[in-house]
């Protein structure tokens, strides 16, 4: 629960807004680099904190990152043409370069208007399949992040985006919310792990029915990626690795700062071994990035502005056994009429749900598509901005409480003067990790992901 | 299922009460942050849990307590209780406004 006012403080993220202000504070991940792939290519109109920008590869395949509109009359400079190691606005032929120096003004030669005044630009940088962009005061650049992930060659690190109708702050919350994950996301555990469940006193039989998510050739209807332990427990299929050993919906939660924001486990029990604890570990980089347990890469939730964001997953292309890439894997089960990965068909429409299915208790949630299409589902029921004077938290929620208070202490640090929590001066990003494990019951989760200790966020004002 | 709620880490590194909000420079009380007062009430039923108790409630300041009214009107007209964290809320003036106590059985 929160007051009004730091609901508000909280979702608005325009330039002039104590959020926005935050966020302009790190570097963003503002466009996939697929997008812009060759010089002098097509430029694409970004929209990020609720501003609009243009981006594009000059000849010599420098990207550039001005604001959208020509500093001329304001026409789009998405529309102009990118040539000759710049951008031309179609209105009156002015010309920009990647910094934003006006080369050319058509219509005003001989001038020094141009060697005075400069379209705005942003530093940009490409890393990780995304152009990260820093849009706060000239000269207040934090270190750049570098995960393990970051200096991959694009034919091994795959991107996925979504745009979400609603607030980033809805989907941001979920990504860190590891006690729906057992509920929400029964139809896809049922086929990565298949086997009876129970959310209170609704019992699933957890057979697959959501097959789209089985890799092709791999459609077993008892499930993918399982080994069968018939006669060992009951007959129910275990997933190679750790899988879903768990049907505790209530787990212990533990939170700690960490230099980069904070990571923290679920800790549930395991079905059958009481000597045993099923932990999953979740790290969260300030303000857009999670690293999920079981989750090679990350999650990054970016606002486009106050009612949409930008739901992006960066992931390592796995391997097949031959050593193949294995591309497409993040898009996997998505009915291509509500989503795909071109940038025209990112904004996802949520399908209609399998009720049949739900009523037959094939389905828990009814939709197919796998976790993000659940995710999004209830992400956006909650409205474009979710009033949270409404909530009832309750103490399993504690990562999202800790998420706010983060957030929130930074906007005040930030008024003051102060830079915001979790910049992460001097630490070693490639280091950080989440972490899934069954483990025996006095581990301490803190072992499993050992490169995310460090000095921690500071003491806030 | 075995018992849950055996004991809570809120961070080692956890920043303290360096946050809790101060009077503005101006002299006019700031305004309530109850992202605060929530981080600090799950933080105490967690600690509870740890030693094994029984919360039943929250004290909270006559602040804290107005704030939730003023925020839940439908609630409060058909006569529920207020709740924080699930927990029934118990108005004392002697709680400081960042420092919610849980109530034990």
């Amino acid at each position: 629960m929160l007051t009004a006012e730091e609901n508000e403080t909280l979702c608005r993220v325009g330039p002039d807004t104590p959020m926005g202000k935050v966020l302009r504070r790190y570097w963003t991940p503002a466009f996939q680099l697929k997008d812009l792939p060759e010089p002098d290519c097509p430029p694409i109109r970004v929209t990020v904190l609720g501003e609009s920008f243009v981006a594009f590869r000059d000849t010599e395949g420098r990207l550039g990152f001005l604001d959208e509109l020509c500093c001329h009359r304001g026409a789009s400079l998405a529309l102009g043409r990118v040539e000759d190691c710049g951008i031309r606005c179609l209105y009156h032929g002015w010309k920009y370069a990647v910094d934003g120096t006006i080369l050319e003004m058509p219509n005003f030669p001989n001038s020094t208007f141009k060697d005075r005044v400069k379209q705005p630009s942003y530093p940009v940088r490409e890393s990780g399949g995304l152009g990260w962009v820093y849009l706060g005061p000239p000269g207040t650049e934090p270190p750049f992040p570098r995960f393990a992930w970051s200096d991959l060659p694009p034919d091994e690190i795959e991107v996925s985006e979504m745009i979400l109708d609603c607030n980033w702050m809805q989907v941001q919350e979920g990504s860190i919310d590891s006690s729906h994950v057992g509920i929400l996301h029964l139809d896809t555990l049922a086929v990565s792990d298949p086997g009876p469940r129970t959310v209170g006193s609704f019992k699933f039989a957890g057979e697959p029915w959501d097959l789209g998510l089985a890799p092709p050739g791999e459609r077993d209807p008892r499930g993918f990626g399982v080994e069968r332990l018939e006669g060992k427990d009951g007959g129910r299929a275990r997933r190679r690795g750790v899988g879903w050993p768990s049907n505790d919906n209530g787990p212990r939660i533990e939170v700690e700062y960490t230099p980069f924001g904070f990571h923290y486990a679920a800790i549930r029990d395991v079905d059958g071994d009481p000597g045993k604890k099923y932990i999953r570990v979740t790290a969260f980089v300030v303000p857009y990035t999670a690293f999920i347990a079981g989750s090679t890469g990350a999650i990054m939730v970016v606002p486009r502005d106050d009612e949409t964001c930008s739901s992006i997953i960066v992931s390592p292309v796995p391997r097949d056994a031959e050593g193949r890439p294995m591309r497409g894997l993040l898009g996997r089960g998505i009915d291509p009429s509500v989503w795909g990965p071109e940038p025209e068909r990112r904004r996802l429409r949520i399908p209609p749900q399998d009720r049949e299915a739900m009523a037959a208790g094939r389905s828990f949630a009814g939709f197919r598509g796998g976790n993000r299409i659940q995710d999004a589902a209830v992400q956006m029921s909650e409205g474009k901005i979710y009033d949270r004077r409404k909530e009832h938290l309750v103490p399993a929620d504690l990562a999202i409480i800790r998420l706010r208070r983060l957030l929130l202490d930074s906007v005040k640090l930030v008024e003051e003067g102060k830079p915001p929590l979790g910049l992460g001066e001097g630490f070693d990003f490639t280091r950080l990790s989440a972490a899934s494990a069954v483990v025996d019951a006095g581990t301490r989760w803190q072992d499993l992901v050992p490169g995310n200790q460090g000095r921690p966020a500071e003491a806030r004002s | 299922m075995s018992e849950r709620r055996t004991s809570v880490t809120t961070g080692a590194a956890a920043p303290g009460d360096g946050s809790r909000p101060r009077s503005r420079g101006d002299g006019a009380p700031s305004p309530l942050r109850l992202a605060v007062v929530i981080d600090e009430a799950c933080a105490r039923v967690w600690e509870a849990w740890g030693q094994a108790a029984t919360v039943v409630g929250l004290r909270v300041s006559p602040a804290v307590y107005e704030a939730v009214a003023l925020a839940r009107p439908k609630e409060v007209q058909r006569g529920y209780p207020l709740m924080l964290l699930g927990l029934e809320l118990v108005v004392d003036a002697a709680v400081g406004t960042y420092e919610p106590a849980v109530v034990c059985a």
